[in-house]
């Protein structure tokens, strides 16, 4: 007897066995990974940790093995550089340091240290691919969503966006598209500065608000933090408006160290 | 042996080196293991990516490509074989 047969359908399931297979594999993967992010925050991360840290400790390896094979005598010069750089600095700090003292005798101290989180980075571009860095300190040292993110100096970095027990991830203001209410300049021009990604900014001002290359760029709110330098400005003489390129202060990509204000 | 090395290196190498290399192991892993390039990017995303970092998920997609592409090179190897 003629067996009878589907021939599409049996050179369906011949040619694509897999489709079924991959298809529950796609959908417990989502599952898993979705009961990652929102259940178990902390795993990936607890998981993730040791790999940050030895990669971190990999790069400044790597970064000093260079230095061994560099030629002695710019070495010497380098350091030579870098003492008599020191020297200019510290007299620089010692002038500051006194002119604070006499402005505190004037005004008294009304300036108090922030109850900042000091917290390490354990994740930063180009290792992480988005403007976003991971640090080592979450909830259990009082960070919460929102808390604002200095880097040295006090310098504003960005807003922690999500937060586990021992972690969080800290969305930096260069990320694309992300908008920052800022002044430009010793005038303090307001304007709205915008991420463009691997740490630059970029802004719109007036043509003839006067604004130049080498003006510093604040960030809004208590005590004006500068955030970046104008590199470059844009001289379109059909727009009225000209666009503002800056570079940040701060190489999001060296940063190990940030502080966290709740 | 060689596919489970393949994804561990490219699993360590989110972590340890910049995204660009990372997005080079994925391609290799998942051509070696199709599924990988998803589950990879899934993991990427889920330790960088947060809401307002980018349009979407780089990863994640780049990982769903690399699956499909690993895919398509699989079966166009197989039919080479087959048919001499």
């Amino acid at each position: 007897m003629k067996k009878r047969f589907s021939r599409r359908h049996n050179s369906f399931v011949g040619a694509y066995p897999w489709v079924g297979p991959a298809l529950i594999s796609l959908v417990a993967l989502v599952l898993v990974m979705g009961l990652f992010r929102f259940l178990l925050p902390g795993a990936l991360v607890a998981v993730s940790k040791p790999f940050w840290s030895a990669g971190t400790s990999l790069s400044a390896g790597v970064g000093n093995v260079g230095s061994f094979f560099t030629d002695k005598t710019k070495l010497a010069n380098e350091r030579d550089a870098l003492a008599s750089e020191n020297a200019a600095l510290k007299a620089a700090g010692a002038t500051s340091a006194a002119r604070i003292t006499d402005l505190e005798r004037l005004l008294g101290d009304r300036t108090e240290a922030g109850n900042g989180v000091l917290a390490g980075v354990l994740a930063r571009p180009p290792v992480s691919p988005y403007d976003v860095l991971v640090i080592d300190q979450g909830s259990d040292a009082g960070i919460k969503e929102g808390s604002r993110v200095q880097g040295p100096g006090g310098m504003p970095l960005g807003v922690i966006e999500s937060v586990t027990k021992s972690s969080a991830r800290v969305l930096l203001y260069s990320a694309p598209a992300n908008e920052t209410e800022s002044w430009i300049g010793e005038a303090r021009i307001p304007v709205t500065v915008v991420g463009e990604g691997a740490g630059s900014l970029s802004a719109e001002v007036a043509r003839e608000a006067g604004v130049a290359v080498g003006d510093l760029v604040y960030m809004m709110g208590p005590g004006a933090r500068a955030v970046g330098t104008v590199i470059e400005v844009g001289n379109d003489p059909s727009s009225p408006r000209s666009r503002v390129d800056i570079h940040p202060l701060q190489n999001p990509f060296s940063i190990t160290w940030v502080t966290v204000t709740p | 042996m060689i596919r489970f090395a393949a994804v561990a290196a490219a699993f360590v190498s989110l972590f340890v080196f910049p995204w660009p290399v990372s997005a080079a192991f994925m391609l290799a892993a998942s051509l070696f293991l199709p599924p990988a390039g998803i589950a990879l990017g899934l993991v990427a995303d889920l330790s960088y990516f947060v809401p307002g970092a980018a349009l979407f998920p780089y990863l994640s997609v780049w990982g769903v490509a690399c699956t499909l592409a690993s895919l398509l090179v699989h079966r166009f190897v197989k039919t080479r074989i087959i048919n001499g």
